[in-house]
């Protein structure tokens, strides 16, 4: 046998006439003994000829006048394709799968079926999109609402557009019948595909509702909170927001409004205020998910955690560093200034290692030393 | 006698000899068949002959889109299927050419 090409028939009369899908679905009926892939073919062929007859004789065309009964036609073409027919199912299972192929022609359902066969469309593009997601997955970034609406590809979302745009022309090539998927193996293909694209379409519905980055609170910085501070792992403390939402960084002005570089903060018994379990055990700091911390280091390189405002990146999908998040205060804003009764402050006894890059002195937190007016953390 | 009996032992000729004329698509098979005289011809034992002979590797099929319809899946006889079409034909005519014989014995008796 010589195969150049083949394709199913795609229905171009949409919506087709309830009568004509009826007698497909009847015609599918009679020949349910025949081999699942020559009855297809041979539906395929009728869904043509239909398609064909509805063309040229109009929309009510008398099908049963013009082929003859369902049962007979079914006949007919068994009988002429030289097929032999399995024995139907019998017992309790035959009699369900008629009634579901009964309750599959009626009108009703008919109609049910056809008003859902408008959405395909839909579909096929949310396929292409599904497995565009899929590949961003597998090209290991993530998907997430920041990269909305096209996913990245090879860490650049030009190619990620690209991708996109030959994935949805693909699918919709596909589910229109204008690419050649008839053989065994594509048709499995494109099942197998599908199912992967509504996979992708799962993963970009979670990302996108949830927040997986902690997204640094610039837009709180001035703003009244109530700080409160909760117990990390290993027994430090730090900073977090009511409902234990993480502070991420500290920016500290003076009365003037003028921001506030290299500021060691510490708690009211002179523990340094750290906001995030700086160590992971192998001297890093541990940061969460989507953000990093460039923790400036003391002559004998150790960590400072609490040297404010900390200098931080926030990660895109491929690791690579997005955005600084540094500087917070507009041009020309200034925070208000606050007046404050003076009072006594704790004095945390504690040794302030020196800045090997700073040009000012350490010092030690004193309860007549200048206080930050304002404060607030992103 | 039915013309629908005697087709059913010729279709498989008609159509093979349609589709050496010039290759076709289901609907197209028919009406040419149609055209030539064949009205009786049933459109399932049509689809159901060219499934048959496509089967047995006498027809390869292709697909044409089509601005106004869906895509066409058109036949085309193979070099088997010409051998086919040959010999069939070659039967054809002795086998007439007997009928006549023997039918013109009854009318001259």
């Amino acid at each position: 046998m010589v195969t150049k090409t083949t394709a199913p028939a795609a229905p171009t009369i949409d919506p087709w006439p309830p009568a004509a899908t009826s007698y497909i679905l009847a015609v599918e009926q009679a020949l349910g003994g025949v081999d699942a892939e020559e009855r297809q073919d041979l539906l395929d062929d009728l869904r043509t000829h239909i398609d064909a007859l509805l063309e040229e004789e109009g929309d009510t065309v008398d099908l049963a006048d013009r082929l003859g009964a369902p049962d007979d036609y079914a006949a007919e073409l068994v009988d002429s394709a030289g097929l032999s027919t399995q024995p139907t199912r019998r017992g309790l299972l035959g009699s369900l799968h008629q009634r579901r192929q009964s309750l599959a022609a009626s009108p009703r359902m008919v109609a049910a079926g056809q008003w859902l066969r408008q959405l395909r469309p839909a579909w096929w593009v949310a396929r292409g999109y599904g497995l565009a997601v899929v590949a961003s997955i597998l090209d290991g970034g993530w998907v997430g609402k920041d990269e909305f609406p096209v996913p990245q590809v090879l860490g650049n979302s030009l190619t990620g557009l690209v991708v996109t745009a030959g994935l949805i022309y693909a699918s919709v090539e596909v589910g229109a019948g204008r690419m050649d998927t008839s053989a065994r193996g594509r048709g499995l293909a494109v099942r197998i595909l599908s199912v992967v694209a509504v996979f992708g379409l799962l993963v970009q519905a979670v990302s996108g509702s949830n927040d997986f980055y902690p997204e640094p609170l610039d837009g709180g910085v001035y703003g009244e909170l109530d700080l409160a501070l909760s117990q990390l792992e290993g027994g430090q403390r730090a900073l977090t927001l009511p409902g234990l939402d993480p502070v991420t960084n500290i920016y500290a002005f003076d009365t003037d409004g003028n921001p506030l570089q290299d500021v060691l903060l510490y708690d009211g018994v002179g523990n340094p205020l750290v906001l995030q379990d700086v160590t992971d055990g192998f001297g890093y700091p541990f940061d969460r998910f989507g953000l990093e911390t460039d923790y400036r280091r003391d002559a004998d390189g150790n960590l400072i955690p609490n040297l404010y405002p900390l200098t931080q990146y926030r990660t895109s999908q491929t690791g690579e560093l997005a955005f600084d998040g540094a500087p917070p205060p507009p041009e020309g804003e200034q925070v208000p200034s606050v007046s404050r009764e003076g009072r006594t402050r704790p004095v945390p006894e504690v040794f302030i290692p020196p800045l090997e890059d700073s040009e000012s002195e350490p010092t030690t937190p004193s309860a007549g030393g200048p206080q930050a007016g304002g404060s607030g953390e992103q | 006698m039915e013309i629908t009996q005697l087709l059913r032992g010729v279709l498989d000729l008609a159509v093979l000899a349609v589709l050496e004329e010039a290759d076709a698509y289901g609907y197209d098979v028919l009406r040419r068949l149609r055209e030539g005289g064949l009205e009786e011809v049933g459109d399932a034992s049509v689809y159901g002959t060219l499934r048959r002979l496509y089967r047995a590797g006498a027809l390869s099929s292709y697909v044409v889109p089509s601005d106004s319809g869906p895509n066409r899946k058109y036949y085309a006889l193979t070099d088997s299927g010409k051998d086919q079409l040959e010999h069939s034909r070659k039967v054809w005519d002795t086998f007439t050419d007997h009928m006549s014989g023997i039918l013109e014995m009854g009318t001259t008796r």
